[in-house]
Order: structure tokens, then C-alpha cells, then sequence
């Protein structure tokens, strides 16, 4: 018996070790959706003494509450309960009101038009009015603004290439009454990225507080940056207490009807005591993909834990090996195709992930409507094939190669050792080599890496050209040297029909440009999917309401309940 | 005394500064780029370039630290890249929970250490001086890690006596018992590494003392058994215990990061690592200057107590 409890305390203990082994983490900026109301139910609450409470268990703390300028998913995850979005995405990918009551696209796609809700309010009473919508949009386009939302902008007409305008004034955006607000774009634009763009993913930020920025360049440093006092969403802002929590109230006044819980607290808990935190029921809900998820290692045990729900979903985000292909040795397409026949990427999927996750063949995984599922047969484990084509291509079987793995994602450095070992069998020589995430990028920067793991954190947009095209912030495959800076290797193919896409506002004409140009891709291969990772997310089952999934965790915080 | 106390703040200031100089050469030739961190993968080349001249990052290391120098002569220690808040009112938000845990940790590890060290010394090869040894051993082997989660699996999942961590109930009116009940588990656990190698510390310096001359000319007029070993002996066993609560001191402020890490405290440590990991550079100076500045006072008052404790020394 004694023997029994000492192997379960020793189990514990390693599995939470190796949690903790792997802190840090990417910064990627999930991309979500929006929600939109149900009418309140005014219900009598019908029980507890106590305040009706949820506590959201994330890894890390979220470093600034400002919409404008923040660049981490911690964050995200927090002002999407404390401020207002034209609309929101649920749980089916579908687009809800919520500022905006309803929204018309005219039929050459370049006319956006949102009626907004009159019952609006600021938690200071005054109205949300189209003036705040496009004194927002404004700000992010000042140039001297510091702001990570440009891209989300960038269609509208009169802005340049950088997403900005002069003094912020864009001749796209038109107040038509305090209450419906009109936007213009470029050109024709895929409604559906354009609504999630800046329908769900533009915070609006009182005009009020805008008007009081006396230098955009540090807009990070406004006192509403770390104190939200004026907000708009289901939750007000009550204290964050530093590496701590985050505490929030209800706001009673929300426009789509009253929240029902009264209070939620984001909880910042180590990886390595997440379980542990469950278990007690310290914590009531993981906080979604990349930002607070129970550990791989614990999760057989957890989800089986009778008080809590699992609810897995595939975020929009990949791991993939990254080929620099500039380097002649690696130039040719057959030695990156026999890579990716070479790695058993199943079986990481399956001893790594315990079976959380799916093997993909392109950048965009089956979280995203273009995923096409035809095209995940090809690229197999097939050690003969990948053999076949080392000798095709005249492979120097004498060659070590390097393995650049960034640290702070332990499943991420376990593949290496998987990826190493599948390699040397089929007579390719590697080295792991672990840096820290900082030092990879430089690396990369400089053209110094052969073949690299990394991570990306995408949106539901299909477009993946920041990995492969020509101007692609995430291209890094170049030879070492300034004098190759502009000596990048791409697929012009690849880049005509990413571009295509982006340029093409019809789902069907879209969906056949983006097939084509996945196709391209798998031929290509200019660097090798690896899988996309689950999130491990689970619900305790005395909260109700809660749906999350790829497009997040807090869109419909309003209809959060509890029953005990 | 005071010309000596002079002298040796005033040799502290080059210190300060090679100090100061080195810690910003090496975090600025180390490789990686602040503001790769700090981007959201969809911006772009423009805002990127924008960024970095905003933070200064165009312009060559040295002329960083010239101006980040001028700005600390200011009282200036400048702005987070992370969070644009003022780095020092990052550093003060965690100096209460730091010296919290690291304050109770250090006074358990000394009011234990001590009395269990004079004990075991004064009964040697005795069971109570081998099961010492055995927690000694046992205290300064035993991974932090591994002691914080056991710890956190008996106490707090099983027996539920205390939180997985954290420093206080959330939302909670706080007060020092709710503290309490959040910190006994991390500072039990910090405070077992130094416990251990103190204890031993005393035991031997102790053993060493206990067999000099005046020892036994101490017992030889007489003297009774508590006025020997606690008066006599204790007082010259703890000279060099003074010189390790010395060279403790920068510890107290830098924290704990792998306990604070495990229990999710929210002190120094974690602060460092943040921002170690994030090249967050004006965090990290400030973060070395305060080391700096603890090693040398630390040196400074071990020195000093010195010549408290061993009146033979005296500094003119």
C-alpha cells in the first residue's frame, strides 16, 4: 500500500517535473472570433450564499491590458472581456453581433457597413458610438502609433502599404450617424477575413481616452495600459495583482444582457502545479491553446477526472521544420520531400502528444475551412522512398547537418531526438543543436541554420505567406552574409498564387487558388509540416456556458454560469 | 571606522561601473534581437524597423550604454521593452514578496541551523548527531524541484492543508494570515538547502572551537556548561557563520527562481528569468545593478560584523 502511494507520488512528480521544464513560450497572437448575445436571462439566481465565481488557470502574466499595443495571447484572452468588438466569432465559426447589432457587405465586397447597438454603454455611461470605432482605427493608423494591429487594417482605402496615414486620417472610414459607421477597402475583399480582421479582432477604445494621447509612439505607457477603467465589455476591471491574478466583476449594464457570474479571476499558475490546481479545484477552466493547457504528461489522468470536462480543439497554429533551402545542399525539393518521408511524424504525434494532435502536409491544418483534406495522404512515413530520393538528388551521405531546436517547448525538444534518430536511418547525419528562442532568430537571421524546429500561430486567414514568400517576415532561407540579404530562396509560383489570394474577395475563386497553391507547396516543400498540437483544455463541470475552440476561450463570458 | 567606511564606498563606485559596463556588454553581444520578440507574426518590415529605432536598438551597444548611463545618473533605470512601464516600478511591485520569502526562509534556515549545529557538535557520533547529518545530506541533495512538488503533492493535494501556491486567496481581503498560509510551503522548501550546509557549517566550525585552549581553560575555572559552549564557543563558531549570511545577502533580493517557480510567487526570480528570455535589456541591467549593489553591501556589513563578533579586529 505504502509502496503503491510512494510510485503515485513519484509519477506525480515527474510529470509535473516535466512541465516545468518547459516554460517560456511563444508570444504568437491567437487569432479569435467573436461572440455574439443571447438574451439575458434575467434568472433569480437560485442558490449559493457566495459570489457566483469562475477562476481561468493561464501560464504566464499578461504584461499590459492595452488593446492597441499588446502582443501575447495572455492579454488577448483578458480585454476580450473588457472590451468592446464590432463582432465576435463562435464556436462554429460563425460571426456574432456585438457591438455592431448587424452588418451589410455591399455586392462588390468593398463597402462594409455596421449598424451599431444604441444601448451601448461605457462603464462611465456614456455611449459606445461610431466616433469611438473610428477614432480607434484612427489611432492604429497613425504612424508614430506603437501598435501590433496594422495588418488588421491594412485593406482599408487610404492607407500606404504600412497600414498607416498621415495623422490618422483615412478616407475609408465614414461616421454616417452616432450610430452606423461605413468602410471602404482598397479593393474587393474576402468579407469573411476582412469582418474577422476588424470586426473581431479591433478592440475599440473609448475616443474619450484617445483623445488624451499625447504621444502615440507610447501609447503602452497611458495609465489605461495596466488600470482599465473605462471599458465596454461583459467584465469590469477590478485589480490585477502583479504574477498573480487578474480580478474582474460583472458589468451590469452590458447590452446584451447582464453576465451571470459575478466574478472571474485569471489565475496564473505555474505549468508544472496545473493539475494539481485542478484537481483541488483551485482552478476552474485552462486558459486555451499556448497560453494555459493542461501538460501533456498529466493529461490521460486529468481528463478522467470525474469533476472535469475535456474540450480539445486544433487552434490555428503548427510546428514545422524549417528548411533553408538557399543552402545548396538543400536546394533541391527531392531532399526535402525524402525529409519528410524519412520522419515517423505519427508517431510524435502518437508517444509525444499521446495521440493530441494531428500530422499535416501543408501550413494550414484542419482548424481552417481551406484545410483539404485530399492532400494530407501524400508526404508518408516511407524510409525506402526517402532513401530513394537522397540517391536522386546525389545526397552526400558523409554530410552532418545541424538541427537548430529552439528551448521552452519540451514536446518541440523531444522531436528532435525523434526527428535525429528517423534521419540517421535513412543516412542523413544529424546534430541537435538547442538555443534558446532568441538565439535561434538570429541565427536564422543571419542565414546560419540548415534545418530548424519552430512553431507558428496563424489565423483562420489562409494566406501563409510570412513562412515562404519572397517577402515573408518568417522566410529566413538565405545563405550567411549581408551581401544575401536580398538572395532569399522562394517558389515564384507559390508567391503569384499567395498573392492571388489575398488579392481575391470570391470563397469559391479562393478556395481554388488556395488548393492550387497548397499543391505547390507539397511539391515544393520549402519547409516540412510536422503536426499540429491539440489544445488540452478542460472545463470543470460546475461551470456552464462555455464553448471554447479555435477561436478562443472568453468571447461569451456572459453566458458563463454555475451550478454549484 | 568611519574613514574605513569611506574608503570602501568609495572603492565601490568603479566596482559599480565595470560592473555595470560588463553586464551590458555581454547581454548586448549575446545573440537574439528584443524586438523578434515583441512582433505579432502578421507585422510588417516597416513596423518592425519602426520599433527598433523607437527603442533605440539602431544605434551600437556602447552608445546604448553611454545614454542608458546618463539616464541612471538622472535616477532614471528607463522602460521595459516588454511592457513600456517604468522598469523600477516593475522591480518594487516585487521587492514586498521577494524579501517575504526570502527573508522567512533565511531566518528559518539560521533559527534552526544554529541551535541543531551547537547540539550536534557538542554530541558527536551521538543518534541525534547522525540523524542531523542524514537531514543535512538529505536537505542540500534533494532537488529544489523535486522537494516543491512532493511537498505540494502531500500537503496540498492530500491533506489539503495548504494552497498549490500563490501568494494570496484570489480576491481576498489578503492580511498576514492568508500570506502566511501561501508561504510556509515555498519557504519551508527554500529554506532546506541552506538549512542543511548551515547546519553542518555550525557543527564543524563548532567541533574545532570546542577543542582550543581557551576552551578548556573555560572549563578549567569552572564555568558551567551553557556559559562554555553558548558564551565561549558559539560566540568564535559564528565568525565564519557571519561571512556566509554575508555572501547570503544578494540572495535576498534576487529570490528564488526555481521556488518561486513551482509555488508561482510572484518575486525577483521569476522577473529575471522573464526577462533574461525575452532580452528585455533595461530590465536585466536594472536587475544586475541591484545584485551588484546587494554583493557589495553584503561584503560591506560581513566585514563590519566582523569586528562585532571577534574583537580582535578592528578597521582604521
Amino acid at each position: 500500500m505504502a509502496k503503491c502511494g510512494f510510485r503515485r507520488l513519484a509519477a506525480w512528480i515527474l510529470a509535473a517535473a516535466v512541465a516545468l521544464a518547459g516554460c517560456g513560450g511563444g508570444s504568437g497572437d491567437a487569432q479569435g472570433t467573436p461572440p455574439t448575445g443571447d438574451q439575458a436571462q434575467n434568472q433569480a439566481p437560485a442558490q449559493p450564499a457566495g459570489p457566483k465565481q469562475v477562476t481561468i488557470g493561464i501560464w504566464s502574466s499578461p504584461n499590459t491590458f492595452n488593446p492597441i499595443s499588446y502582443d501575447t495571447t495572455y492579454t488577448y484572452l483578458i480585454i476580450r472581456m473588457l472590451y468592446p468588438t464590432l463582432l465576435e466569432m463562435n464556436d462554429k465559426l460563425e460571426f456574432e453581433g456585438r457591438l455592431a447589432e448587424r452588418w451589410t457587405v455591399s455586392d462588390d465586397k468593398t463597402q462594409f457597413t455596421f449598424y451599431l447597438n444604441k444601448n451601448a454603454r461605457w462603464s462611465d455611461g456614456t455611449p459606445i458610438t461610431a466616433h469611438d470605432v473610428a477614432a480607434t482605427v484612427s489611432m492604429i493608423a497613425r504612424p508614430e502609433t506603437k501598435t501590433t494591429r496594422r495588418s488588421l487594417i491594412d485593406t482599408i482605402a487610404g492607407l500606404d502599404e504600412n497600414g498607416t496615414a498621415p495623422e490618422g486620417k483615412v478616407s475609408g472610414i465614414r461616421v454616417v450617424d452616432d450610430h452606423t459607421i461605413e468602410f471602404t477597402t482598397k479593393g474587393p475583399v474576402d468579407p469573411d477575413a476582412f469582418l474577422e480582421k476588424l470586426g473581431v479582432n479591433v478592440f475599440i477604445v473609448p475616443k474619450a481616452l484617445l483623445d488624451q494621447v499625447q504621444n502615440p509612439a507610447e501609447i503602452d505607457r497611458e495609465p489605461w495600459s495596466m488600470e482599465p477603467r473605462v471599458t465596454g465589455g461583459p467584465f469590469k476591471f477590478v485589480r490585477y495583482v502583479t504574477d498573480q491574478y487578474v480580478e474582474l466583476e460583472k458589468n451590469p449594464d452590458y447590452w446584451l444582457g447582464e453576465p451571470k457570474l459575478d466574478k472571474i479571476f485569471v489565475r496564473i499558475v505555474p505549468r508544472a502545479t496545473m493539475a494539481a490546481a485542478l484537481e483541488k479545484g483551485e482552478i476552474d477552466i485552462t486558459g486555451g491553446a499556448g497560453i494555459g493547457e493542461v501538460p501533456v504528461e498529466d493529461w490521460e489522468k486529468v481528463s478522467a477526472m470525474p469533476h472535469l470536462t475535456p474540450a480539445t480543439y486544433v487552434a490555428p497554429s503548427y510546428q514545422y521544420m524549417d528548411v533553408n533551402a538557399a543552402q545548396p545542399h538543400l536546394s533541391d525539393p527531392r531532399v526535402r520531400r525524402a525529409f519528410a518521408h524519412a520522419i515517423n511524424r505519427q508517431l510524435i504525434v502518437d508517444r509525444l502528444l499521446k495521440g493530441q494532435g494531428e500530422v499535416l502536409n501543408t501550413p494550414l491544418n484542419s482548424a481552417n475551412k481551406y484545410y483539404r483534406p485530399e492532400l494530407q495522404k501524400e508526404l508518408e512515413y516511407n524510409p525506402e522512398k526517402a532513401k530513394q530520393l537522397l540517391q536522386e538528388a546525389g545526397w552526400d551521405f558523409n554530410r552532418e547537418i545541424v538541427l537548430l531546436t529552439p528551448t521552452g517547448n519540451t514536446v518541440r525538444e523531444q522531436s528532435a531526438d525523434i526527428i535525429q534518430a528517423n534521419l540517421q536511418a535513412v543516412g542523413v547525419k544529424v546534430q541537435v543543436q538547442k538555443v534558446d528562442f532568441p538565439t535561434r532568430q538570429a541565427m536564422a537571421q543571419r542565414g546560419e541554420w540548415e534545418i530548424s524546429l519552430v512553431g507558428f500561430s496563424a489565423t483562420f486567414d489562409p494566406d501563409f505567406s510570412s513562412q515562404v514568400s519572397a517577402k515573408g517576415a518568417y522566410n529566413y532561407r538565405r545563405l550567411p552574409g549581408p551581401e544575401n540579404d536580398n538572395k532569399k530562396h522562394y517558389n515564384p509560383r507559390l508567391d503569384e498564387l499567395l498573392l492571388q489570394g489575398k488579392n481575391t474577395a470570391d470563397f469559391e475563386e479562393r478556395m481554388r487558388i488556395y488548393t492550387e497553391a497548397q499543391k505547390v507547396f507539397i511539391e515544393d516543400l520549402p519547409l516540412i509540416p510536422l503536426y499540429a498540437p491539440k489544445a488540452l483544455v478542460v472545463v470543470n463541470k460546475r461551470v456552464t456556458g462555455v464553448k471554447p475552440g479555435p477561436q478562443g476561450l472568453t468571447w461569451n463570458t456572459h453566458e458563463w454560469d454555475v451550478t454549484q | 571606522m568611519l574613514r574605513y567606511l569611506v574608503q570602501r564606498l568609495l572603492v565601490a563606485l568603479p566596482v559599480l561601473l565595470g560592473v555595470t559596463l560588463l553586464s551590458y556588454a555581454i547581454i548586448s553581444l549575446a545573440p537574439g534581437d528584443p524586438v523578434d520578440l515583441l512582433i505579432d507574426p502578421n507585422m510588417s518590415a516597416h513596423d518592425i524597423e519602426q520599433m527598433r529605432i523607437r527603442l533605440g536598438l539602431d544605434k551600437p551597444w556602447p552608445v546604448r550604454y553611454a545614454k542608458w548611463l546618463g539616464e541612471l545618473a538622472r535616477g532614471n533605470l528607463g522602460y521595459s521593452y516588454l511592457t513600456g512601464r517604468p522598469v523600477a516600478e516593475r522591480i518594487a511591485e516585487r521587492v514586498g514578496p521577494t524579501l517575504s520569502l526570502t527573508l522567512s526562509a533565511f531566518l528559518l534556515t539560521y533559527l534552526v541551523a544554529i541551535p541543531v549545529g551547537v547540539i550536534a557538535a557538542t554530541r558527536q557520533y551521538s543518534w541525534i548527531d547522525y540523524l542531523t547529518s542524514f537531514f543535512a545530506l538529505a536537505g542540500n541533495s534533494i532537488p529544489t524541484f523535486f522537494l516543491g512538488l512532493a511537498m505540494i503533492y502531500i500537503f496540498s493535494l492530500k491533506l489539503d492543508l495548504f494552497p498549490t501556491g500563490g501568494s494570496a486567496t484570489l480576491g481576498g481581503p489578503g492580511g498576514w494570515l492568508d500570506r502566511l498560509h501561501h508561504l510556509v510551503l515555498p519557504a519551508v522548501v527554500l529554506s532546506t538547502t541552506g538549512m542543511g550546509r548551515t547546519m553542518r557549517f555550525v557543527r564543524s566550525a563548532m567541533l574545532e572551537v570546542t577543542r582550543q585552549d581557551f576552551i578548556r581553560t573555560a572549563w578549567a575555572k569552572g564555568l558551567s556548561r551553557r556559559a562554555v559552549i553558548y558564551k565561549h564557543a558559539l560566540r568564535n563558531a559564528l565568525i565564519p557563520v557571519v561571512t556566509l549570511i554575508g555572501l547570503e545577502l544578494p540572495t535576498l533580493i534576487g529570490g528564488a527562481v526555481i521556488t518561486e517557480s513551482v509555488f508561482g510567487w510572484p518575486g525577483m526570480g521569476r522577473l529575471t528569468i522573464e526577462a533574461i528570455s525575452q532580452r528585455d535589456y533595461p530590465v536585466i541591467m536594472a536587475l544586475n545593478l541591484l545584485t551588484a549593489l546587494m554583493v557589495l553591501a553584503g561584503q560591506l556589513l560581513t566585514d563590519l560584523l566582523y569586528a562585532l563578533v571577534d574583537p580582535r579586529i578592528r578597521y582604521s
